[in-house]
């Protein structure tokens, strides 16, 4: 007994010295023992602290938001995720790993394994190894239920897939609808046309090379021909030549992965040219198409509301009043002649010039340095006239192109008229199915009205049912120049300075109903019985997998085309989480048979009862997050629209009064500007 | 054996002991129904995750647990500290005085306020802090600040009261200028939002300030603060001497009284403020182009739309109708030949002038006689208007006039020596806060009488002048040349400075706690306490007087620590809460427990 006291008294005196250490005393400060008592914090001036009340604060908060979502998302995952015998194998797998881990460590830091367990336990919030188990199991189960989402769901919303969609029709449906991809190919010129006298100088006093002079001829040229655009592409094109000229191909990148949607990053002049041109100018798209694209692709317009563009921006532009500027086909073709011309005809240098009046440059500068949506039109019936009229103004003696006295060009302007006979050699070789009507198209250009010595340049309307150049399969080739600087060494170049020629192999609005069936993944084939949606005939059953022919023997090009739909289908949302979410609770609802038919209907169902609400916190978190990614996209459209309207109402505004007057180019080529110095002025020639 | 025994048992009890008040980690950290359930559905039986303390674990990390525990202790401590006795609660240390809504522009010491009877100094500080946002660019689109884009924040991060009514936010945005007030910025009721995210802070700031007033009370003096206004008007390169020529005009008008329908109506430099930037309704018409509502061709009589013109004129003039001169101030300049008498862009001597006068000249060279005049045209101003030719010109005049319009020249407040005024020229800063500023009462007195000076105050930086301000004099300057002698000129940033002083606060002027300076302009109980209390809550924001606040305010308390984490956050944080002395152990214990 005694002894058995004695310990006791030991125990205590031991306990007491226990605590006398824990609420130490050194240095003037005294700690006091903390006595835990489950749920409280701290007691002060008598009021208790507890963890509900601190926790409560932040119900209605956003981090409470999430993490209802987040653990809700966990919960519906599993749920809709079969634990399988290769997840538990793996499972087993881990837990031998950690253990053997454990004894490892044991032994290395001089623990026991129980210690060492015990640590890896808590670090992973967990008491046992049968919650470990557990929680494993559960991360396999979230991880499977995320990958396979991206496997193609045969029976997925009722449908079947028969494998014609990556992931779901649904999804491809729901794709083209946020996406609206083009399917569009280019030709670029990669054209340096910088100055550096001052930025606003690009905009009518470019300075290009006499090989991008002579390489824009050549691609018109070669357009015009009998050659097919892609051929033309991989011959000359500055980009994406590999590829005959089509743009996407990037896996990496869902945007970038078969042409050109409404997330991809393209300069202005490209991507809103494309969409000016369908909004104003494409005589094939139903005005309900037109006001889709207007409000998918935010063109400033009264069926959009923003606060970063105004439509009055957009009206007082060109393009806006349902006008694109044309460039002659001889203008292209003159380009060719003249790339290389830097002295008169004569050979003699030209006094007081620079490349400003270079006549490669003044072409350029009048007809090729436009930044808003031009076309070549053909004016082979005029050029002759045309031509005539331009040597007239320059010299008010000629009377006729041909002839035997000094009032032909002929005679009097030997170098212009074979620069003439040339010009009107190739247009005579033009395919002219390449050039088509486009219904309601009103072309512009720069035209100058000269009164002796001066000249009053301004945009005026070109006659009316011009022809422009085109595929080859009815559509129209668009022109745009993108950039002021060169292609590089600019501060502001993006690589794809330069001339465009783009043609656009598909529109998403020209049958909005069924365009996600021109992004199906099944491999094409021919024969007899081969149905419509198997098709090789892009003709008839087009698709963008089977508008190129598939390798001999192989269908890797065809496969290469299938993985690039599957990027962008796969990787356009970047909330796809909260698709998976939805997903799995349409599952889960399916398999408890619960009632309704939303989204919303089963989420209450599921998370929320007769006393706690949670769905509706979690429903707001991704509607916010969507909205917020919705916001930031039109924001980035927005800012597109206002930096491209502002250049083009600028060009609009300075570039007429200033550009250099085609009547330049017979100035130049005769070597002289006159006694008087009006002449020199209206060319920009400083003495 | 025993003895044996008992040495085999005591590591084993010595451990025990030890384990039983030091061990922490088997505690759940959480409120107690950490192990419920969190979504109360059977079908989720078997799955893993669906405990409360998984979702506690998402919502807060264990720190953020804490520093909300101290803070809801301070709250409550703040709800009754002031006045607090033994036993006896005292009142919240939010509304001892009217500290928020006119401090920055009344002198104290010239009993200029003296309070109102109902006033909130939460809201308005909550309001203030709110109205900072409109400054925010990324609720800015083009300048204009939307509140939209605000309320969309605020719902994403689910800080939109559920009964916000957003029907009443405008679509549209507006230029906020310096001089707007909250209700003329902001249209939707944001008093819920306030209470939840502002009004916290803003009280433990208070509750810091009644700490160091009530218990630091010669730390007060110390910072040697001033009230100030102060606004700096930067000259025109283009036209050197403009501002002055402003500050000469106004000077004699608005303060020494030449006109008396104009003394002293400018408390706070509203009106020198809107007088140099001086824009005016002809300056903005000028930004929509006429030549756009043209409806004929015939350039010999060219037609217009006129009523479309007008509306253009009128929507770009509402851009601006905070800042746009009245007709009396534009009357006013022209007399003052700082606006040119017959109207027109040319020759105005303001901020606005600059931009008008860069508009005529582009448009001498865009308009010569009807076509354009390469010759005319200065490209590097062009290029300065078009954004290096990202935009027309007449968009980048917008731009500018913008800019203008939401300048602020003015700098006021209280301001401690040891850190404010920075962005003031050193010279000047330091003579603001230079001991050579009188606060005894009778030299005042003098000082405010025209003409005349106490012949025993001394060097004083200062004079009283006609609009009844007591303003900064230059240095070495005759004190009867008053006109020139409070314009500061700082030739490194050309910049042109007028110094009101309301207020100058050191341990002279103060007295001591409760024993004000029978000399000074803080005579009274009431006056002193006032100003202390506004440098207080000044000081309030730094964050050694922010700790000892805290440590101050729970050392009266007795706290019993459940969590050893928590306790060790304490420690770490606030380890002198834990010192066996301190010198205000003596003051009552606040018991916050309603038992």
């Amino acid at each position: 007994m005694m002894k058995g006291m004695k310990s006791l008294a030991l125990v205590l005196a031991l306990s007491a010295t226990a605590s006398a250490l824990t609420s130490c005393s050194s240095d003037g400060y005294s700690y006091p023992d903390a006595h835990w008592q489950d749920g409280l914090i701290v007691t002060v001036g008598g009021k208790a602290y507890e963890y509900k009340e601190i926790y409560d604060l932040m119900e209605g908060e956003r981090s409470s938001a999430e993490a209802l979502y987040n653990t809700a998302s966990d919960i519906v995952a599993q749920l809709a995720t079969p634990i399988t015998s290769s997840m538990e194998v793996d499972v087993e797998g881990q837990i031998s790993d950690l253990e053997e881990e454990w004894r490892t460590n044991a032994d290395t830091n001089g623990t026991s394994y129980r210690e060492e367990m015990e640590n890896a336990l808590d670090e992973q919030g967990v008491d046992d190894m049968d919650e470990l188990r557990a929680k494993l199991l559960s991360e396999a189960q979230i991880e499977e239920n995320s990958s396979s989402f991206y496997n193609d769901q045969a029976g997925t919303y009722g449908e079947t897939n028969d494998g014609l969609y990556h992931i779901s029709e649904e999804m491809t449906k729901r794709y083209v609808e946020e996406e609206r991809p083009y399917h569009i190919s280019h030709i670029l010129v990669r054209v340096d046309a910088s100055d550096a006298s001052s930025d606003a100088t690009a905009y009518y006093d470019g300075h290009i090379s006499s090989d991008n002079a002579s390489k824009i001829s050549q691609v018109v040229r070669q357009l015009s021909s009998s050659s097919s655009f892609g051929s033309v592409a991989q011959v000359l094109s500055d980009d994406a030549a590999a590829s005959y000229g089509e743009l996407g191909g990037d896996t990496s990148s869902a945007a970038n992965a078969v042409g050109m949607s409404l997330s991809t990053s393209y300069v202005n002049e490209f991507k809103l040219g494309v969409y000016a041109y369908d909004t104003f100018l494409n005589p094939n798209l139903s005005e309900e198409a037109k006001t889709q694209l207007k409000k998918d692709a935010r063109v400033p317009s009264d069926d959009v509301q923003s606060d970063i563009t105004s439509t009055s921006a957009l009206e007082s532009t060109e393009i806006g009043q349902g006008k694109a500027f044309g460039i002659p086909l001889s203008v292209a073709l003159t380009m060719g002649q003249v790339a290389n011309q830097t002295r008169a005809d004569s050979g003699a240098s030209v006094a007081y010039t620079d490349e400003t009046q270079y006549p490669r440059n003044i072409l350029f500068n009048n007809y090729f340095n436009n930044h808003a949506v031009s076309f070549i039109y053909d004016d082979s019936d005029t050029y002759a006239a045309d031509f005539l009229a331009s040597v007239q103004a320059y010299d008010s003696t000629i009377l006729t192109l041909e002839g035997d006295t000094e009032t032909s060009v002929q005679v009097k302007y030997p170098d212009r008229y074979q620069e003439y006979l040339r010009v009107q050699r190739q247009l005579d070789n033009i395919v002219a199915d390449k050039y088509i009507e486009v219904e309601g198209l009103q072309l512009v250009s720069y035209q100058t009205e000269y009164s002796g010595t001066t000249a009053s340049t301004a945009i005026r309307d070109l006659p009316a049912n011009q022809k422009v150049l085109s595929d080859g399969k009815g559509n129209p080739i668009i022109v745009a120049r993108a950039g002021t600087g060169s292609s590089s060494g600019d501060e502001s170049s993006t690589g794809y300075q330069g001339i465009h020629f783009i043609t656009v192999n598909h529109d998403p609005y020209s049958d909005m109903a069924n365009d996600y069936e021109y992004w199906r993944v099944n491999i094409p084939a021919s024969g007899e019985n081969v149905s419509a949606a198997d098709s090789t005939d892009y003709g008839t059953n087009p698709s963008y997998v089977n508008f190129v022919n598939s390798d001999p023997g192989n269908n890797s090009s065809y496969q290469t085309r299938i993985d690039n739909i599957k990027a962008a289908v796969a990787g356009f949302d970047s909330n796809v989480s909260y698709a998976i979410f939805e997903h799995n609770i349409e599952t889960v609802a399916e398999n408890l048979n619960l009632p309704g038919s939303t989204i919303d209907e089963w989420g209450a169902a599921l998370f929320s009862n007769a006393t706690d609400d949670y769905w509706t916190p979690i429903h707001d978190f991704i509607r916010y997050n969507r909205d917020n990614s919705q916001t930031s996209d039109e924001q980035t459209l927005d800012e597109g629209w206002k930096s491209y309207l502002n250049m083009l109402n600028l060009q609009e505004d300075i570039a007429p009064a200033r550009v250099v007057p085609t009547v330049c180019i017979s100035y130049f080529q005769g070597g002289s500007y006159g006694d008087n110095g009006e002449m020199e002025a209206m060319c920009h020639v400083e003495r | 054996m025993l003895k044996g025994n008992k040495i085999k048992l005591l590591p084993v009890v010595a451990l025990a002991a030890l384990t039983l008040s030091s061990c922490s980690t088997d505690y759940q950290r959480y409120p107690l129904d950490y192990q419920d359930k969190l979504f109360d559905n059977d079908s989720f039986d078997g799955v893993y995750g669906n405990q409360r303390e998984d979702y506690y674990d998402g919502v807060m990390t264990s720190d953020e647990v804490y520093a909300e525990v101290v803070d809801q202790i301070l709250l409550d401590i703040a709800s009754v500290a002031h006045g607090y006795e033994e036993g006896k609660p005292g009142t919240s240390v939010t509304s001892i005085i009217d500290d928020a809504s006119t401090s920055s522009r009344y002198s104290v010491a010239d009993g200029k306020d003296t309070g109102t009877s109902n006033f909130d100094n939460l809201h308005e500080r909550a309001s203030n802090a709110v109205l900072d946002n409109a400054s925010n660019t990324s609720y800015q689109i083009d300048n204009l600040f939307y509140e939209k884009k605000f309320v969309q924040y605020l719902k994403q991060q689910f800080q939109l009261p559920s009964d916000f009514d957003e029907s009443v936010v405008p679509e549209t945005g507006i230029l906020v200028t310096p001089d707007m007030t909250f209700d003329e910025v902001f249209q939707g009721n944001y008093d819920t939002y306030m209470e939840r995210y502002q009004y916290d802070d803003l009280t433990i700031n208070y509750l810091t300030a009644e700490y160091i007033y009530t218990k630091s009370f010669p730390s007060i003096g110390n910072t040697n603060a001033r009230k100030v206004q102060v606004i700096g008007l930067t000259d025109r390169q283009d036209d050197p001497g403009a501002a002055q020529q402003l500050l000469n005009a106004y000077i004699a008008d608005y303060i020494m009284g030449e006109d008396p329908d104009l003394v002293g109506t400018d408390p706070d430099f509203t009106i020198l403020s809107r007088l140099w930037k001086g824009i005016t309704a002809e300056d903005i018409n000028a930004l929509v182009d006429r030549e756009a509502y043209r409806t004929s061709a015939d350039d010999a009589e060219p037609q217009y739309d006129e009523e479309a013109y007008q509306a253009a004129c009128a929507e770009m003039r509402a851009r601006y109708s905070s800042v746009i001169l009245t007709d009396e101030e534009t009357a006013w300049l022209r007399d003052n030949g700082i606006l040119p008498a017959e109207g027109g862009l040319e020759d105005q001597g303001t901020l606005a002038g600059e931009v008008a006068q860069d508009q005529f000249d582009l448009e001498r060279a865009y308009n010569d006689n009807g076509s354009f005049n390469m010759d005319k045209l200065d490209t590097s101003l062009e290029s300065q208007y078009t954004g290096s030719y990202t935009y027309d010109y007449r968009t980048g005049l917008r731009m500018a006039y913008d800019d203008i319009a939401t300048q602020d020249f003015v700098t006021d407040g209280i301001h401690l020596s040891s850190d404010g005024l920075s962005d003031l020229p050193s010279d000047l800063k330091d003579r603001i806060f230079s001991t050579d500023i009188t606060t005894d009462k009778d030299d005042i007195a003098a000082m405010k009488e025209a003409g005349t000076r106490n012949e025993n105050a001394g060097i004083d930086l200062t004079t009283y002048m006609a609009d009844g301000n007591r303003y900064l004099t230059i240095p070495g300057t005759a004190a009867t040349d008053q006109g020139s002698s409070i314009i500061y000129y700082d030739t490194s940033s050309r910049t042109y400075y007028l110094t009101r002083i309301l207020d100058v606060v050191d341990n002279d002027a103060l007295g001591g706690y409760g024993a004000p300076n029978s000399d000074s302009v803080y005579d009274t109980a009431e006056k002193q306490e006032r100003i202390a209390r506004e440098v207080a809550y000044a000081m309030s924001t730094t964050s050694t007087y922010e700790s000892s606040s805290t440590i101050y305010w729970l050392r009266r308390t007795d706290i019993d620590y459940s969590d050893s984490d928590f306790l060790e956050y304490m420690k770490s944080n606030y380890q002198d809460l834990f010192r066996t002395e301190s010198a205000t152990d003596g003051d009552p214990r606040i018991e916050l427990s309603n038992d």
